[in-house]
C-alpha cells in the first residue's frame, strides 16, 4: 500500500519514537498517560471529579 | 453466503485482538483485505448493547416501550455512523485522499469498538453503582478509575480514527488533521441537535 511520508518538520524524530510505542501494543502506554492525567485532575480540581463522573455515568 | 459471514467473523474476531496488540498492522490489513462482511458481527455486537441500554434507560419490562427505545437507539447510531463516514469520506477527497468509501466504512466499523465498550462499561456500571458520585475518598476513587477506563478508551478511539483516515483515506498528518477540524466541529452541532433530541447525551460516535 503506497502511503505519502509522514514528516512533522524538525519534529519527525519525536513523532516517529512516539508512533513506535503505539503502533504494537499501546494500551500499557495509554494507561500509563491516562493515570497521569486523571491524577493530574484530581490534583488540579480535587472532588469535583465526581461531579464530572455523575455527568458521564448518565451520558450513556 | 454463509461462508462469507463465517469468515467475516473469523476475520472480526482476529481483527478486535489485533486493534489491542498490533492497531497499526491489524488497520493496514484491515483496510487492503477486508470485507463489510466483516461488520456483522459488529452489528451483532451493537444490537446487544443496544437491548441492555434500552432495559437500563426504561427501567421497565414493558415489550412496546422497550423495543420503541431499541428502534430510536438503533437508527440513531446508524444514521450517525452513516453521516460520520460520508463526512470523512467526502473531507478525504476534499484534502485529495484517494480512499474509497467502501474502505473507510469499514475502517471506521472498527473505531466504534472503544466507543461500544465504553457504553457498555457505563450502562453496567450505572446499573452496579448508580450516580451521583459524592466527593468522599471511596466516591473519588471509584470516579478516578472511571475517568482512567474513559481515557483510555478515548485515545484508543483516536489512534483508531487516525489510521482510518491514514489507511483509508492515505492522508498524511496535516491533512488527517485538517479532516478531524472539520467533521469534529460538524460533529459538535449533530452532537447538540442530538442531545436536545433527546436521543443521546453524549453521541454514539
Amino acid at each position: 500500500m503506497d502511503l505519502p511520508p509522514q514528516t512533522v518538520g524538525p519534529f519527525t524524530g519525536f513523532y516517529k519514537q512516539i508512533t513506535h510505542w503505539l503502533k504494537i501494543m499501546p494500551m500499557p502506554t495509554l494507561i500509563v498517560l491516562s493515570i497521569f492525567l486523571v491524577v493530574g485532575l484530581v490534583l488540579w480540581i480535587g472532588p469535583s471529579i465526581a461531579t464530572i463522573v455523575t455527568l458521564l455515568q448518565r451520558g450513556f | 453466503m454463509t461462508g462469507s459471514f463465517l469468515v467475516g467473523c473469523i476475520e472480526f474476531i482476529r481483527s478486535g485482538v489485533g486493534l489491542v496488540v498490533r492497531p497499526y498492522e491489524t488497520y493496514r490489513r484491515i483496510v487492503q483485505k477486508g470485507t463489510l462482511w466483516e461488520l456483522v458481527p459488529l452489528g451483532f455486537l451493537l444490537s446487544c448493547y443496544f437491548a441492555i441500554a434500552s432495559l437500563v434507560k426504561t427501567a421497565a419490562f414493558r415489550p412496546f416501550v422497550l423495543t420503541k427505545q431499541f428502534i430510536l437507539i438503533a437508527l440513531s447510531v446508524i444514521v450517525t455512523y452513516s453521516i460520520t463516514v460520508s463526512l470523512l469520506w467526502v473531507c478525504g477527497k476534499l484534502v485529495k485522499g484517494t480512499g474509497s468509501i467502501q474502505k473507510v466504512a469499514l475502517a471506521w466499523g472498527y473505531t466504534l469498538l472503544p466507543t461500544l465498550l465504553w457504553f457498555l462499561g457505563t450502562s453496567l456500571l450505572y446499573v452496579l453503582f448508580p450516580p451521583p458520585r459524592t466527593g468522599r475518598p471511596l466516591g473519588v476513587l471509584f470516579s478516578a478509575i472511571f475517568l482512567i477506563f474513559s481515557a483510555v478508551l478515548f485515545f484508543w478511539k483516536t489512534i483508531l480514527t487516525y489510521l482510518t483516515l491514514r489507511f483509508g483515506m492515505r492522508l498524511d498528518l496535516w491533512r488527517i488533521f485538517t479532516v478531524f477540524g472539520i467533521v469534529g466541529g460538524i460533529m459538535v452541532f449533530y452532537s447538540i441537535g442530538m442531545y436536545r433530541l433527546g436521543i443521546f447525551k453524549i453521541p454514539f460516535i
